[in-house]
């Protein structure tokens, strides 16, 4: 059972270049206001419809384990507002977060089938951190640019760049955030190497340190040309999440400076 | 046991609908065309090709329970049945001729014995209420009605209502064949919760029907959206199919059949 961590703000687990992408992003336009008025309006006249009409509401009687869970990343993240839970038939092993003021998270019934309590916490403590650290209006701004600026040849590029970068940094902070939640390095760890591929059956097979020593090996490599435009492209010009190799080093880098530690310590 | 009258499980919208469809102007004609140039066979084709076809030496207990259930609705000459590989619970039922059953493959793998047999109703019933006609006009249309003579719109559109209707037709012939609420209940959301998770009883029942009011209540703009969602989806909301079943078996509809029946 991890320990609750009172007082917790996201602010003191949020990454630095994910902070300051965020308030780039905040001046630079009224994006905040935008991206605030598309969550509510996508979250109200679609997401709830959908859930609410296709997918199950989780509740003490149909779900007790999962809706405990739940209850536990909350008071682990010192989170009080609801969330509406609802579970839908998907083999995506990751959650839908929506809504600013009625807050909805969406599992998919392979999570429940599959992971472990640690990794549903990890996935829960990553939701309630997208609430807290308001990173759904950005999201929202960040998708609905892609389309558009996808139609406008090289200028729609550069209006991603600044949105774009601050979504892959904004990934580290909610992965900061879910192992805060589950208090369960290795089930954190063993989750984002899902993500590259490893399939659920050899999950508990994997080798943490032996996986970061060949990831870091991998991005310190000297790269071509061609393998750097192919970077930049489909990273920084793409507006798409961070790779799941690069939340690995990163959440392993994090955990292992002591900052995880620090963090834990403050509020305990 | 008495066998099962299509007049006593068809949803009246349902009936309406096929009543409909078969007045467009057209639809003789496309049908007797559909079976005449072997379209039908090219279909049969693709699922001889590609789909495990389920017989009495290669699955003799799902085999037993089919036919079980085709004795119940009076089919007499047993459908052929198909398993495919796909994550989502879905079975679908066509054919003009010789009407077809397609059931994914999760049924088998998570669905008890009991769960499969109440579930493998839906589309035994549909055969005898005249569905597969219809499902094979619903594939022809959204694979060639570009190049039919009537605008795909004209088709499409009442054979997407019909579509929805369909299922509150399942949800009654499944419950009249298995006499078990709760469990025709858990079939409507089967897949959406795990397996694991507490199947249906009073209580949840009561949960499921707060949140489908509260879906069936929205109004404003979000009833704008929901209606023009509902007409873009082939299958009904789980949430209205819920409302639909505690309706009829609340009201006593239902145990009026039922006697009937006896």
């Amino acid at each position: 059972m991890p320990v609750a961590l009172k007082g917790l703000e996201v602010s003191e687990y949020r990454h630095s270049e994910d902070e300051k992408a965020f308030k780039a992003v905040e001046n630079v336009l009224p994006a905040g206001k935008l991206g605030e008025w598309m969550e509510k309006f996508e979250s109200k006249y679609n997401d709830r419809i959908e859930y609410l009409g296709s997918c199950v509401r989780l509740t003490p009687d149909n779900a007790p384990r999962i809706f405990k869970l739940m209850d536990t990343a909350k008071t682990v993240l010192d989170y009080d507002g609801d969330i509406d839970l609802f579970c839908t038939r998907s083999y995506k092993p990751r959650i839908e977060v929506a809504g600013i003021d009625v807050p909805m998270v969406l599992i998919s019934d392979i999570i429940i089938k599959k992971f472990s309590d640690e990794m549903i916490l990890f996935l829960f403590g990553q939701g309630i951190t997208m609430l807290k650290g308001g990173m759904l209006k950005m999201f929202k701004l960040s998708d609905s640019l892609v389309n558009f600026t996808n139609a406008i040849p090289i200028a729609g590029k550069a209006l991603l760049y600044p949105l774009g970068q601050w979504r892959r940094k904004s990934q580290m902070t909610i992965d900061r955030g879910g192992l805060l939640a589950c208090q369960d390095y290795e089930a954190a760890m063993k989750y984002i190497g899902l993500l590259s591929g490893i399939p659920f059956r050899y999950i508990n097979d994997i080798d943490i340190n032996d996986r970061a020593e060949q990831i870091t090996l991998e991005t310190e490599r000297k790269k071509s040309l061609p393998e750097n435009v192919g970077h930049v492209n489909n990273t920084l010009l793409s507006g798409r999440r961070s790779w799941a190799n690069e939340r690995f080093v990163e959440l392993f880098n994090w955990y292992n400076s002591g900052e995880y530690g620090r963090v834990i310590a403050a509020h305990t | 046991m008495s066998t099962i009258p299509v007049e006593s499980y068809l949803y009246p919208e349902d009936k309406a609908a096929l009543d409909r469809i078969n007045k467009v102007p057209g639809i003789g004609k496309l049908m007797k065309f559909v079976s005449k140039n072997g379209i039908e066979r090219f279909y049969d084709f693709m699922l001889f090709s590609s789909m495990l076809k389920i017989t009495e030496k290669n699955a003799p207990k799902v085999y037993d329970i089919y036919r079980k259930i085709c004795e119940r609705f009076d089919v007499k000459k047993i459908p052929d049945i198909y398993v495919t590989r796909n994550y989502y619970i879905k079975t679908n039922v066509f054919g003009v001729e010789t009407p077809k059953i397609l059931i994914s493959s999760t049924a088998f793998e998570e669905m008890s014995e009991r769960e499969l047999e109440v579930f493998l109703v839906s589309d035994i019933a549909g055969i005898k209420a005249g569905h597969g006609v219809m499902s094979m006009l619903q594939m022809v249309v959204n694979s060639y009605g570009g190049a039919l003579p009537v605008p795909k719109a004209l088709l499409a559109a009442p054979l997407y209502y019909w579509s929805k209707q369909r299922y509150y037709t399942y949800d009654r012939a499944r419950m009249i064949y298995s006499d078990d609420y709760e469990l025709v209940m858990k079939l409507i959301d089967y897949g959406n919760i795990p397996e694991t998770a507490p199947g249906m009883n009073a209580r949840t029942i009561e949960e499921r029907m707060v949140q489908s009011e509260e879906f069936r209540s929205m109004g404003g703009f979000s009833q704008v959206s929901r209606s023009a969602k509902t007409l873009d989806n082939d299958a009904p909301w789980n949430a209205d199919r819920a409302v639909q079943l505690f309706n009829w078996v609340e009201s006593g509809l239902y145990s009026k059949v039922k006697e009937e029946l006896l």
